[in-house]
């Protein structure tokens, strides 16, 4: 009996170690990460859009979101809007609930560069129908989504998971952002997620990576 | 429709067609601020030739048009040919990019003026004379700080001839044909993952094995940050880049295709494509005791690195339990002596399994950790101390559970003998963990850069050669003849190896006032006072079968568990970095890189307050004035990396040594391209004063040595 005794008190702290070690381990294994992946969490934000009224991502779960980045002096944002491409689409999803919103993470002094006033008026005369203007010109919103070019697409789904990143379309005939919400809507897995945005470059104001390495 | 109107639509389109044809332009074409031109390499078209044309884009300055891939925005130059019948023109071709950054955000693309040569094949049967006209359709994105899309309708004209000279352009074709990316057979790269990161291990061709910075540029997709530093570190000829995957994109990419450059003046670039795997398959490995390239040189250091492994401090205290079982059932023959060895040998190699395969496990789930990684927990360190603290209780005879552990075997059948052997190879394993033989860093190091089923096989040979001395002292009839036999001296043998086991337990309260304070400490006291407490109701009135002692006891053990693990959880404050004599500098990739920069020589000591190998090095060696005075001497900046809490910084700088564990010891010349040369696990001053001795002669008389 005193031998069993032994045998399981080193079980038991054997135990112990393992049950109390080993979960640590495994509870801290996912890395908090800050930025937007696809297929996670999209990074809750809160800004104030150009009319004053404030807008959070978590406010707005239950529907779909999807985030433009917008540059009207970028020559791809002007072909765009011209054809009237993008318009087309804020008008065909806004009608079915989703939340589109323009983001301009142009900072002061660079192009695109504008004040709520002025994003309003452009959206207008342009017909845009976006449900928001967003104005980032610190680029924090632009830095949490990785947003690299002007347009760069974002959806993301009612249960706040990002599930296309990447262009407006190829360029030709498909609209990335269109089969995206149709596939979503269909309850269907998105079946291009992630494409190669292309056009100017998001006009982010110098930080202090800037000159770290530009040669 | 009259026929009038007919006709004159014809004619408009026909007009319309002849005016688009006109614009088409033989010369350059400017659009925005960029001009474009077709050229040639020869003046002529050469039946039955393959020969060079290429489309020439001049950028006014300031802007750029943009590579293959075009970085973090942008568009890559795109062409669409109108050939003369039978011609065959192949693919555009790119010369390696420059790579410019503005506001966190890359741009691969071209200034100035680029040539972007394409091959062209000459049908034979041409008529010399006749003049041909090979049309295109440019297209580009020119960008400075705002972006311009430009494209041109281009036109080459040249005539047909069988004797060709060179044209004006040719030199320029010579130079974008040199800056295209060569393949080359003798550049050997894998990639592999390493947590959000994509590292690139890799060695250069021969000839091009001296450049000393290279940069990776993908050519396609989404897998890259390409505004995160590459980390370009080397260790002989083997070079590892780490890549920094986008966080976007959560799927790392099957291959990894682009090109490795040489930028500046002297540069060039190589193609490379790499499958990436989730673990290097040969991880360079280099160290004093020589390399381990294969799986057979990792299995024999394992084997000799666990025999060592006894001969380490941390061993002693259940080794003493060990030889005390060896006494106990030594006067029972050889059979039942042989019967235990391989008891304990089992032990050994299912907790050897069991922390490899958490190791394993935890490393697949991307954690940064290595060979000890457990005691990096305080809650572990507390545990220990408690485990050890009671062990020794029960040696000195403050109470007796039984026989347990140190009574090894009493009789064959015993049972509860049989488990004692086990637990006592489960115990040396355990206790192991903080000491690093040599040989051994070398083989665990390497083995979690294999498949699984080949790092558990060097983790069994590790533990087969931990266990085989006692096997072999079973097997030694002689040896065993010659112990004393059992007796009453037993007792007081038993409780004198319980000192040995208190040592223990003081190591692990200063690991725990290291890593998570004094009060985390004085808990753990407090802990093992309680424990203590337990220990003594315990067997002053467990036998006395009495409920309220016998709850009372159990109270106070678990309370003493509690009020220890407690204190390293919930106390633990800024641990106590404590007072080195000397002057350690503290580690980071950054601090190495820009010491070296300067050509400074630098030490690196990787070392952990649980790794008891390293502080017995520290003051063997280290710490020691003589060693310390040459430091100074030869103006060796020391920087010390601290493993004591996880870091996966520290852990990967460990992975680019070979190495998964603690001590390691680099020694850089500082000398450009000179790989750092790594020092034994054991340091002894001796050792340390002649790696040195034969740094080459540093500062002034710096010069590039071979």
């Amino acid at each position: 009996m005193k031998k069993s005794a032994v045998l399981a008190s080193l079980l038991l702290v054997a135990g112990l170690v393992g049950f109390l070690v080993l979960p640590r381990y495994l509870a801290s294994a996912p890395p908090v990460e800050a930025q937007a992946s696809l297929g996670k969490p999209a990074p809750d934000f809160q800004v104030v859009d150009v009319t004053g009224e404030p807008v959070a991502l978590s406010a707005l779960s239950g529907k779909y979101v999807v985030l433009e980045w917008w540059n009207h002096g970028c020559p791809f944002v002007q072909a765009l809007y011209q054809d009237g491409k993008m318009q087309e689409q804020q008008r065909a999803w806004t009608g079915r609930d989703v939340q589109w919103l323009v983001v301009c993470s142009s900072a002061p002094g660079k192009q695109g560069h504008v004040t709520p006033e002025e994003a309003i008026r452009l959206q207008t005369e342009a017909g845009g129908v976006p449900t928001r203007i967003l104005l980032d010109p610190q680029g924090v919103l632009g830095g949490l989504y990785g947003a690299r070019t002007t347009p760069h697409m974002f959806v993301i789904d009612p249960q706040g998971v990002l599930i296309y990143a990447g262009a407006i379309d190829d360029r030709a005939s498909k609209n990335y952002v269109e089969q995206a919400l149709n596939e979503a809507f269909e309850g269907r897995p998105v079946s291009e997620p992630l494409t190669v945005p292309y056009g100017c470059s998001v006009k982010y104001g110098a930080n202090p990576d800037e000159t770290r390495r530009s040669k | 429709m009259p026929l009038f109107t007919r006709f004159a639509l014809v004619f408009a389109l026909l007009l319309g067609l002849f005016l688009t044809g006109g614009a088409r332009a033989a010369g350059p074409v400017r659009d925005g601020p960029v001009q474009a031109e077709l050229v040639s390499e020869l003046e002529a078209w050469q039946p039955g030739a393959t020969q060079w044309v290429g489309l020439r884009l001049q950028m006014d300055p300031t802007w750029h048009t943009y590579w293959q891939n075009p970085g973090d925005s942008g568009l890559p130059t795109g062409i669409t040919w109108k050939t003369p019948e039978g011609f065959q023109v192949g693919e555009l071709n790119w010369p390696y990019p420059l790579r410019t950054e503005m506001a966190g955000l890359v741009s691969l693309g071209y200034e100035g003026t680029v040539l972007l040569p394409v091959q062209v094949q000459v049908p034979a049967d041409l008529p010399a004379g006749r003049p041909l006209t090979l049309s295109a359709e440019a297209t580009w994105l020119a960008c400075a700080e705002a972006c311009v899309p430009g494209q041109a309708s281009l036109e080459l004209t040249l005539p047909v001839a069988t004797a060709v000279r060179p044209g004006p352009h040719a030199a320029e074709f010579e130079a974008a044909r040199a800056a295209l990316p060569r393949v080359d057979a003798d550049l050997q790269a894998q990639a592999w993952l390493e947590g959000d990161h994509l590292v690139l291990g890799f060695r250069l061709p021969t000839a091009l094995a001296a450049a000393p910075v290279v940069e990776f540029y993908p050519t396609q997709g989404m897998d890259l940050e390409l505004a995160a530093p590459q980390r370009l570190s080397r260790t002989g000829e083997d070079l590892r880049l780490e890549l920094k995957r986008s966080p976007l994109n959560p799927q790392p990419p099957r291959t990894l295709k682009g090109i490795l450059v040489r930028p500046g003046a002297e540069g060039w670039a190589l193609a490379l494509e790499a499958a990436v795997a989730d673990a290097p398959k040969v991880l360079p490995v280099q160290s004093s005791l020589g390399e381990v390239r294969s799986l057979g040189v990792a299995l024999l250091f394992a084997f000799f690195g666990g025999a060592i492994l006894n001969l380490m401090p941390c061993v002693f205290p259940v080794i003493s339990l060990k030889v005390m079982g060896f006494m106990e059932h030594g006067a029972q023959g050889r059979a039942q002596g042989m019967r235990q060895a391989l008891l304990f040998a089992l032990g050994v190699l299912v907790s050897f399994w069991l922390v490899a395969g958490a190791l394993l496990l935890l490393r697949a789930g991307g954690q940064q950790l290595g060979w000890g990684f457990q005691l990096q927990s305080p809650l572990f360190v507390v545990l220990m101390a408690c485990l050890f603290f009671l062990l020794g209780l029960n040696l000195v005879g403050v109470f007796e559970v039984g026989l347990g552990l140190t009574r090894l075997a009493e009789v064959g059948a015993n049972s509860s003998g049989s488990w004692g052997s086990f637990l006592s190879g489960v115990l040396a394993t355990l206790v192991a963990t903080p000491c690093t033989a040599p040989f051994m860093g070398s083989a665990i190091g390497f083995s979690l850069t294999q498949p699984v089923w080949a790092s558990l096989l060097v983790f069994t040979v590790l533990a087969v050669g931990m266990a085989t001395p006692y096997v072999l002292l079973a097997a030694w009839p002689g040896l065993l003849r010659r112990l004393p036999r059992p007796g009453a001296w037993m007792e007081t043998f038993k409780q004198a190896i319980s000192f040995p086991l208190f040592l223990t337990v003081v190591f692990f309260v200063w690991v725990l006032d290291r890593q998570a304070g004094p009060e985390a400490a004085a808990a753990l006291l407090t802990g093992l006072v309680l424990l203590g407490m337990g220990g003594w109701l315990y067997g002053r009135f467990w036998m006395s079968g009495r409920l309220l002692p016998r709850v009372l006891a159990g109270v106070f053990l678990l309370a003493g568990l509690a009020v220890g693990a407690f204190g390293a959880e919930g106390l633990a404050s800024a641990p106590n970095p404590g007072q080195d004599p000397t002057s350690w500098r503290p580690w980071s990739p950054q601090t190495v890189e820009s010491l070296l920069a300067e050509g400074r020589p630098v030490f690196v000591d990787f070392t952990a307050s649980w790794c008891l190998t390293c502080q017995a090095n520290k003051q063997v060696a280290l710490n020691r004035p003589e060693v310390q005075e040459a430091f100074q001497e030869r103006e060796v900046v020391t920087l010390r990396a601290d493993w004591t809490h996880r870091d996966p910084q520290i852990t990967r700088a460990l992975a680019s040594f070979g190495r998964s564990g603690v001590p390691l010891y680099v020694l850089y010349s500082g000398i450009p391209g000179d790989p750092p040369r790594i020092l034994p696990e054991v340091l002894t001053p001796g050792l340390v004063l002649q790696a040195l001795q034969e740094l080459p002669a540093s500062g002034a008389s710096r010069k590039e040595s071979t």
